[in-house]
């Protein structure tokens, strides 16, 4: 005997509920065969006679054995020939073979590696205990499938769609189905059928079939599904299928006894009466197919699911002049449900629950945004429009989520879009069509209609993943922001050391530009961050602050982009579960560690920016964060009959001709205070101003100067004189911000050059 | 969730919790020692089974407390909450005992023959705060309410009414709802003179309940029988208060009472008479009624032969020849190993003991249940 299976007896003899074992070893084959008596701890009165009502003994004979490649191959585990049968945990083997428990929702071979023989063991005694109580179905393990010791044919469905069916009121609808009829090596011929959700009516018309016989092996046609469920019984209650029936089904007599059991006997046995009705006078020399799927309502949730309906399918071979009333011996065939990808099979695999029907566009298809889009699709939350101008290029795929055809079949600049649409369809159920949309998004945000066909008109968000500043900017245009749906920008930073996330909040306040402005004096304000997104080594790249994946800029291996990018989609698929935050926005950044082993995230709440102007033809727009908008109450608050200010820090934007106001920085100490004026000082300002700048790599800069009027009033003459002076060295406008009782008031002042001939004076506007 | 009945490593002493099929769960006694070598930490083990209810704090639903001895209710004061609930603290995190189960034995003074240790004394101060604030204002909440099992002498219970079980009293309501369980009092009864009143005090005057446990639809999936530390002379009195209706002494599992004491069965002490001690047939009848397949379970350290008393050889031998005919078990809550306690599970066909666990047996000779199990 083998070492490892002498070791292995001599364990399974150590168990407390093993009550003997004997063994035999046969040299010739090396196969060892063991029975082990175990005591099932029957409950005092069985125990006391000798067995359970189901007919479980106080102490089972099993036997194991023990091939020669054990314990690479876990033993083989069957229970004496007599065993009842109609355990439903126990392998569909079929008649001719010993009863095999079912010992657990896994691999047995994985058991005995984790937990040794010993293990497997105490999986079994606990399988005969609770075969004894029959609590083999329990609401924590969950409802096990009806077992079947024989499958005929395979049905493949949407089975959340089917289970959807399963209304309050009892029912049974016909729906339409493809199969192929095929017969290999002279077996028996098996159907394979493909359900859909068109509605078979059961006209005369719609029973005309006609298949199409390719060889004698092989035909094709279309087919009638009947689904039958269960409603409510008088009490108003719904109907419950609660007791556990092995398969019993062998003809139609026996299906009209299981739908009655089911509590769908009615509603199929109509719909087979014209269905019989329909078959009268015609004849077939091939066997037209005909799938009948009851659907059951168990009291718990399937094992390893989260419906408590059971598909149970059924296929009946029509002749013409068919019997199918509840006497009928017509054969019946069984049918395995296989189910087709769907989202809400991918769903259910990912451990997610149903909550979160948002539809989204995603608008950039490279690698971040092919990354995005594939984890989103693989949970059941993918997107169901890809927008990109960009083709797909050889050094993409260094990258992208897509993969390579073979060379003689790459086609060289196919949209990315496109490429990425025809690889996730797969993904859907058909349901909800995949859009691939080429288009020079900043370009279509001029025209409302072309803006429209990018969003998609049912998109409930959009998800930014271009990396593109100028994509932003041109969601962030004021006519384009009114017709959009609300957007979540994604992108890497830093040459790929950091992610970015910025979730807009309701009406785009704050917008995508504003939480990209809180988002660099975020960074800034680290050390870290500010080193890695501004700091020198980004030095290069400075260009590119905020479109951190473009390809040729930042190289770094698919292993990291997949797992900056993973924890993104991680967050996505949480909004698009629970939905987007209903004030304000967020931003999260999360910093790879150097090694590339691990990540820090942050999450911030944005609350919703102070617009003070929208950018019309009469100026720019002036928004300011609510941070800013508290500091300044502040200090106003701090200096009361007094005027004072300070400067403020933030980003223009030339594209929405909008200035954000993110931070301020306070007035120099030489900096002079009264109820007439306030005049800023100059005491180490400019250091303080370099070392910002610097600092944040030129992302954040002085955008003018704040002070309050103690009363409500528009800029003095003062505060013009100012802005002028300041204008004049300024290359982009100046904002003067004045905080006042009834709210803010703007001066905006630019310095345009107008050049006459021989003209050398500047005019300020 | 099926019923089920816990029974801790106390030693000689008594610590069981009885969870009712719904979820019910009914404390009986405690003993709660310094975790050390050979003594788990029961209280831990306890805490661990308890809910929390919606202002975070963990409850039974019922605690009965056969008697007032020390191994019967040590660690109350330290591990449960008394005083009104609203005094309850967070910090202090105790175990809210929603509704008391006590034996008139509060109302009785100190005596020479009646002392009191302290967590016996702040049980009894607890159950006549309950019982006042009863008189006062009714039946109260959760936490505040208290059931008072038997009558005391003078007629000191007669105004109780809806907080009294009399004697031979059947009930099936804990904390004021129907519950799956069917309770019946049968000691202590009532004294029918002063010197049996004496009598009665402290062991005798311990409760001794039958609990009907519901499962799967049968009402008396298994019957319980708790008899505290009652002595000899009560069985024999139980007996001859019972004879006529014997079923109601029936059982499937009986916790050998005091221990596994000799002193339950016989007038004779085992460490003078040995061998030649005479059991008392009537006690042996009292606690003779055990149903086909019972179970008869010593809460007790373990069981040696020798002159000691409880627990003692002696009367295991006498529970084994009671259960024999039936083919019925004797177990002793120490004899396995480990630190788990003893549990038993109510099905529809009978009481389970739980099985062993591997862990505890051969854990050491194969590792079980370190070694992760990776997802590909």
């Amino acid at each position: 005997m083998p070492r490892s299976v002498a070791r292995a007896l001599r364990l399974i003899a150590l168990h407390p509920s093993v009550r003997g074992i004997e063994s035999h070893f046969d040299a010739a084959t090396g196969v060892t065969d063991a029975v082990v008596r175990i005591d099932a701890h029957l409950p005092s009165r069985w125990r006391v006679r000798g067995h359970s009502d189901n007919g479980v003994l106080a102490i089972e004979p099993v036997s194991i054995r023990f091939t020669p490649d054990y314990p690479l191959r876990e033993p083989y585990i069957v229970l004496r020939a007599d065993f009842d049968r109609s355990h439903p945990h126990l392998q569909p083997r079929g008649p001719n073979f010993p009863p095999e428990p079912c010992l657990l929702f896994g691999s047995v071979r994985e058991l005995l590696q984790s937990r040794d023989i010993i293990g497997v063991i105490d999986q079994l005694v606990e399988w005969i205990g609770r075969a004894a109580l029959v609590r083999l179905n329990d609401p924590v393990g969950g409802w096990e499938i009806t077992r079947r010791d024989g499958i005929h044919d395979l049905v493949i469905l949407n089975s959340g769609w089917v289970r959807s069916l399963a209304g309050r009121d009892g029912g049974c609808d016909g729906f339409g189905a493809g199969y192929a009829a095929t017969r290999e090596n002279g077996a028996p011929e098996t159907y394979r059928v493909l359900l859909s959700d068109i509605r078979h009516g059961l006209s005369e018309n719609d029973c005309r079939w006609s298949g199409q016989v390719v060889s004698d092996s092989e035909r094709y046609g279309f087919a009638l599904a009947l689904v039958a469920w269960s409603g409510r019984t008088p009490s108003g209650q719904p109907f419950i299928a609660a007791s556990y029936l092995p398969e019993t089904v062998v003809d139609v007599a026996s299906l009209h006894a299981r739908a009655h059991a089911l509590g769908c006997g009615d509603q199929l046995r109509a719909k087979l009466d014209l269905l019989q009705r329909r078959m009268r006078g015609k004849t077939s020399r091939a066997a037209q197919p005909c799938i009948i799927i009851l659907l059951a309502r168990r009291p718990f949730n399937l094992t390893g699911g989260h419906s408590p309906i059971e598909i149970c399918p059924y296929l009946i071979e029509l002749f013409g002049n068919d019997e199918l009333g509840p006497t009928s011996h017509k054969p019946v065939r069984l049918v395995a449900p296989h189910d087709q990808v769907s989202p809400n099979l991918l769903r259910e695999a990912s451990g997610e629950d149903g909550a979160g029907s948002m539809r989204w566009t995603l608008l950039g298809c490279g690698s971040v945004g092919s990354k995005i889009a594939t984890h989103m699709m693989r949970c059941g939350r993918g997107p169901s429009r890809l927008v990109d101008t960009a083709p797909m290029r050889p050094h993409n795929y260094a990258r992208h989520a897509l993969f390579p055809m073979n060379v003689s079949e790459q086609h060289q600049g196919v949209n990315k879009a496109s490429l990425l649409a025809s690889s996730l369809v797969g993904f859907t159920d058909g349901k909800m069509a995949l859009a691939a949309i080429a288009a020079d998004i900043p370009m279509a945000m001029g025209d409302p209609a072309k803006a429209g066909a990018v969003f998609g008109t049912e998109a409930d968000f959009v998800v930014n993943a271009t990396g593109s500043l100028v994509v932003r900017e041109a969601l962030s245009l004021p006519q384009v922001t009114v017709i959009r749906p609300r957007c979540v920008e994604t992108c890497l930073l830093g040459a790929g050391r950091l992610a970015y996330m910025a979730v807009e909040g309701p009406a785009a306040n704050p917008s995508v530009a504003d939480l990209a402005a809180e988002a660099y004096r975020i960074l800034a304000a680290d050390n870290v961050t500010a080193a890695a997104v501004f700091g020198p080594e980004a030095e290069a790249t400075r260009i590119s602050i905020g479109q951190g994946c473009s390809s040729l800029t930042f190289p770094m291996t698919d292993a990291h982009l997949s797992a900056m990018t993973a924890p993104i989609a991680v967050a996505l698929g949480k909004l698009h579960a629970t939905g987007l935050p209903m004030a304000g926005g967020e931003i999260l950044i999360g910093l790879g560690a150097d090694d590339g082993l691990g990540q820090s995230w942050i999450r911030q709440p944005v609350p919703p920016w102070t617009v003070v102007e929208t950018a019309s033809e009469r100026g720019p727009g002036v928004r300011v964060s609510a941070r800013v908008d508290a500091s300044i109450a502040r200090e106003v608050a701090a200096r009361p009959g007094s005027e004072t200010g300070g400067i403020i820090v933030g980003r223009y934007s030339d594209v929405t001709d909008t200035f954000h106001v993110v931070d301020v920085l306070s007035a120099p100490p030489d900096s002079r205070f009264s109820a007439d004026e306030f005049v800023l000082g100059i005491d180490g300002l400019s250091e303080r101003i370099d070392g910002l700048v610097e600092r944040n790599g030129g992302a954040l800069y002085p955008l003018g100067t704040w002070h309050n009027h103690l009363v409500t009033s528009g800029h003095s003459a003062k505060d013009l004189a100012t802005a002028l002076k300041l204008a004049a060295v300024q290359i982009f406008p100046l904002l003067m911000l004045i905080h006042t009782p009834g709210g803010y008031r703007t001066l905006v002042t630019e310095f345009i050059e107008h050049r006459p001939a021989g003209g050398p004076l500047g005019e300020a506007a | 969730m099926t019923a089920s009945t816990v029974h801790y490593r106390v030693g000689n002493g008594d610590m069981h919790l009885v969870e009712i099929e719904g979820g019910r769960k009914l404390l009986i006694d405690i003993n709660v020692r310094q975790p050390g070598p050979d003594v788990p930490d029961v209280i831990t083990q306890l805490r661990k089974r308890l809910k929390r209810d919606a202002e975070d704090r963990l409850f039974v639903d019922g605690f009965l407390l056969t008697h007032p001895d020390q191994d019967h209710c040590r660690g109350l004061k330290e591990h449960f909450h008394l005083g009104p609930p609203e005094t309850w603290s967070k910090a202090a995190d105790k175990i809210i005992i929603r509704e008391m189960w006590s034996s008139p034995i509060v109302f009785r003074r100190a005596s020479r023959d009646h002392q009191l240790c302290d967590d016996a004394n702040a049980w009894a101060c607890e159950a006549r705060r309950r019982v006042k604030r009863f008189r006062e204002r009714g039946v109260g909440p959760d936490g505040e309410r208290v059931i008072i099992m038997g009558e005391d002498v003078d007629g000191k219970t007669d105004d109780l009414g809806p907080i009294l079980v009399k004697a031979d009293g059947e009930f099936s309501r804990i904390c004021g709802v129907t519950g799956r369980f069917t309770a019946r009092l049968i000691a202590p009864m009532p004294a029918s003179d002063d010197d049996e009143d004496e009598f009665l005090s402290k062991n005798n005057s311990s409760v001794i309940i039958g609990l009907a446990l519901e499962a799967d639809g049968d009402p008396d999936a298994s019957r319980f029988l708790f008899g505290g530390d009652a002595e000899v002379g009560i069985w024999e009195k139980v007996w001859d208060r019972n004879k006529s209706r014997k079923h109601v002494l029936e059982y499937d599992v009986l916790i050998a009472p005091h221990h596994c004491s000799w002193r339950s069965l016989s007038w004779d002490s085992w460490s003078d008479y040995g061998e030649g001690a005479e059991v008392s047939e009537d006690a042996r009848s009292a606690l003779g009624q055990a149903r086909s397949g019972a179970e008869i379970l010593a809460s007790s350290k373990q069981i040696k032969d020798d002159a000691d008393d409880p627990p003692c050889i002696r009367a295991k031998r006498e529970y084994k020849d009671i259960v024999a005919p039936q083919n019925g078990t004797f177990a002793c809550i120490a004899d396995r190993s480990g630190t788990d306690p003893y549990e038993i599970e109510v099905t529809y066909a009978g009481h389970k003991p739980k099985r062993p666990t591997v862990a505890a047996t051969v854990a050491v000779a194969t590792g079980i249940g370190a070694t992760p199990l990776p997802h590909g």
